[in-house]
């Protein structure tokens, strides 16, 4: 595989040119080595240097930065730094209360850092170091000064910054990194290979259908190779063998990373991440912050690590502290301060409206008979019933938003109306009619999301807001909240009659409405549903001006409008309420 | 042949870089099967500065192999970077008096070159590195000296002991390094380090005997 790059050889230097170039804001380059230097540090402390390989951006150049490190000595890029070019980038940034420096546990980082620090032993200058050694898979626990860093990286980074930040010694500093690397375990998988700029072929074959367990952070193999499995399963394994080697217990909090190795999407993270919520939910472990990113990566690799960071009291405090970089932000500016929700809260949140188990609502009605014109109960009851009736509905409007959409139609209303109708269900004894409307809307506008979920939510947002208060509304009333709504809609959306959307349902209907307002309630809905439903069968003749179905010009016509289709079943249930004529 | 001078040196470390070059590719290969794969890339970088640097400079061959071990050390980072800049420092220093170098100032260069590696990692002969081919062919250099050999033999004789050695590494369940974490994995399979160390010494061999 060909990768943007001019010669192989140098790859690095010309990498570390435009990145410190783009971040100038923040960084510079030591002037005789590849060491990246933070600009605006802090006086008058522990300087914390970090360094490895440069190929796990943006692990850890871009780590440097407030609260973070303050430089970072760059090696090749599966290499660790030289003793030189550490010793000569912890020099840059010493400000006499000694270096920690903070680094994966791998020989040649270990032996170029070791003979780095006594370069600076040697010039008076005191130093410590804290090995990230989280890889469970790497060394059993009987050998865990062996095992490799991976993206535990983060977390002891994180604390080491925080730490340094504060202004602490640098034997208190120490001590806190270190307790932070102790609390640190990670596994990952690998799903496909790393390639060496230059090299043409990646560095290890991977056959479709198996993946790599346990691998390092340089491309290199794993300690075990299974077959796929899908992402629960995978995850269950892997949590198993972290919690093997981990000291976690219900009550016990931690911070989560799933770290995507470089090639491996946001969403399989996410996908990934569920799965570990629910085991740590399960055992009683709860989670006060999670990542779902590629911070610490091996070129284009694929896969994914999960790491557990184990909190006290005291390290709480370090994580909380700001930090920033372009690449790792945390603190109040990043949502922290708000973080003041128990997990209980969160835990009431709405079901997902999709679940089969939608529950039917009795419907009440203020009398028997026709109405002649509604009350803000009756009002409500009469959207909770078109709310049932359009989710019952959603089977028919996803088969007709197939034909010439996506197929979505069907999901997105009811998922709206699912919304609107909870919303509904808390409002027994609201007395303003336009309230109702409008709190329908806004739900139906605020979940569905799309061009459907401001049209839709529109339909009864528009016309009710802004409007006094009023008990009941008379037929004139409504049609004039219909049409404020229609002129709403249109202004936003642009359609006109003959466009192929929900206004040629909507326009006919308003008109029907206007003209008829005089003869009743029912009379009127009557006139708007056969209005809307002869607008539903016009819009067969039409090509679509906006939409999915746009792009199918001449082939869209002779299906119906799904969004119109809306319309129309929303007048119908109207009408069924206001006659007593349900379904 | 009893030994070469000294200040005719070059040829030789030149010769190393050449069959580091040549290699490149195959070092690449070999670590990519237990490691990351940039063995080559990394020993080819490093032993090229040299050639750039110092190909017209006139330099004796300990000089060389001390500016040698220090670009090493200083520019290539990793594990190896360290390891061999040491190796060929201290050879460097062993052998900094010297007019003429043979089997006996050649096998005490060996010899300081590995105690300076001794200093710094734990590796020992069966562990899988390239101790595996250094120990043997500096014990081979120094036997074939004290049993009489010539100095064309007491090379062969090296020459012989660093391919048996590398060879050995195949079988080994790497102790140290990126393969360390592989187990039972890391067995079938040369060791990096090994064979670019065997290459070294073959080229030293070689290019000793091509000054004749």
């Amino acid at each position: 595989m060909k990768k943007i790059i001019n010669s192989p050889d140098n790859v690095v230097s010309e990498m570390m040119e435009g990145y410190i170039s783009a971040y100038r804001r923040y960084y510079e380059k030591h002037p005789d080595v590849n060491g990246v230097i933070l600009k605006q540090r802090r006086r008058d402390k522990v300087a914390l240097v970090i360094g490895g390989g440069s190929g796990h951006e943006p692990m850890f150049s871009g780590f440097v930065g407030k609260g973070l490190a303050d430089a970072a000595a760059c090696g090749n890029i599966f290499a660790s730094p030289d003793p030189n070019t550490v010793y000569e980038t912890a020099k840059a940034v010493n400000q006499g209360k000694g270096v920690i420096f903070v680094y994966g546990c791998y020989a040649g980082d270990n032996l170029n850092f070791d003979m780095g620090e006594e370069f600076l032993n040697d010039d008076g200058i005191q130093t410590a170091h804290v090995r990230v050694r989280d890889d469970v898979a790497s060394a059993p626990k009987e050998r865990i000064e062996d095992r490799r860093g991976i993206a535990g990286d983060v977390f002891v980074v994180k604390i080491a910054g925080a730490a340094c930040d504060a202004g602490l010694s640098l034997e208190e500093v120490t001590r806190i990194t270190e307790k932070a690397r102790d609390n640190t375990r990670t596994i990952g998988v690998a799903t496909a290979p790393a390639q060496l700029p230059g090299i043409d072929k990646p560095i290890f074959e991977l056959p479709e259908g198996e993946i790599e367990y346990g691998m390092g952070l340089h491309g290199e193999r794993g300690v075990l190779r299974t077959t796929w499995q899908d992402a629960d399963v995978l995850v269950e394994k892997m949590y198993a063998q972290i919690m093997e080697d981990a000291e976690l217990k219900a009550g016990d909090e931690v911070c989560v990373l799933v770290n995507g190795l470089g090639s491996t999407t946001v969403t399989e993270l996410a996908i990934a991440y569920r799965a570990v919520k629910k085991l740590l939910d399960n055992a009683g472990i709860k989670v006060y912050d999670t990542d779902l990113n590629s911070y610490c990566t091996s070129q284009e690799m694929g896969g994914f690590s999960i790491t557990l960071f184990k909190l006290d009291e005291e390290l709480k405090r370090y994580y909380d502290m700001p930090c920033y970089c372009p690449f790792y932000a945390k603190g109040e500016l990043t949502g922290g301060s708000l973080l003041e929700r128990e997990e209980e809260d969160l835990s009431e949140k709405e079901p997902e409206f999709d679940k089969a188990d939608i529950e039917s609502t009795e419907i009440v009605r203020s009398k028997e008979g026709i109405l002649s014109e509604l009350n803000a109960a009756d009002a409500r009851n009469m959207l909770i019933y078109i709310a049932d009736k359009i989710i019952a509905r959603k089977p028919y409007l996803t088969e007709i938003d197939s034909a010439i959409g996506d197929g979505d139609h069907g999901i997105g209303m009811a998922g709206g109306m699912q919304k609107a109708k909870q919303e509904l269900l808390k409002m027994e004894g609201e007395e303003n009619v336009y309230a109702v409307f409008e709190a329908a809307g806004r739900a139906m506008l605020l979940s569905m999301g799309g061009a459907s979920g401001v049209i839709f939510g529109s339909l009864y947002l528009a016309g009710a807001k802004d409007m006094e208060s009023k008990s009941v509304l008379t037929a004139k009333d409504i049609f004039r909240m219909e049409r404020k709504s229609l002129e709403a809609i249109q202004e936003r959306g642009k359609a006109k009659v003959g466009d192929k959307t929900m206004v040629d349902a909507l326009v006919p209907a308003v008109d029907a409405m206007e003209k008829c307002s005089g003869a009743g309630l029912l009379e009127m809905l009557k006139a708007a549903e056969t209005a809307a439903a002869q607008g539903v069968e016009a819009t067969k003749k039409y090509q679509a001006r906006f939409g999915r179905a746009k792009s199918l010009m001449e082939r869209a016509v002779g299906y119906q409008d799904a969004g119109a289709t809306s319309v129309w079943l929303i007048l119908q249930g109207m009408r069924e309420f206001v006659e007593d004529q349900m379904e | 042949m009893n030994g070469f001078k000294n200040a005719n040196g070059k040829a030789v470390l030149l010769k190393m870089v050449k069959c580091i070059q040549e290699n490149k590719d195959y070092l690449g290969e070999v670590d990519g099967l237990i490691g990351d794969g940039d063995h080559g890339m990394n020993m080819n970088k490093g032993f090229t500065v040299f050639e750039k640097r110092f190909k017209d400079e006139d330099i004796s061959f300990t000089e060389g192999l001390s500016e040698l071990g220090m670009i090493l050390l200083n520019e290539i980072g990793g594990s190896m970077g360290p390891i061999y800049g040491t190796i060929f420092m201290e050879m460097a220093e062993a052998g900094d008096g010297l007019e003429d170098i043979g089997s006996g100032g050649l096998a005490d260069m060996l010899q300081a070159g590995l105690s300076g590696l001794y200093d710094i990692v734990d590796a020992k002969v069966g562990d899988k590195t390239l101790v595996d081919t250094l120990a043997p062919a500096a014990d081979a250099l120094r036997q074939a000296k004290d049993s009489g050999k010539d100095f064309t033999a007491a090379l062969g004789e090296m020459k012989k002991a660093a391919r048996a050695g590398r060879d050995s590494t195949k079988d080994m369940v790497a102790k140290f390094g990126r393969s360390s974490r592989l187990g039972e994995r890391s067995r079938g399979v040369l060791d990096a380090g090994a064979t670019s160390c065997c290459v070294i010494l073959e080229a030293l061999a070689d290019g000793i005997c091509e000054l004749q």
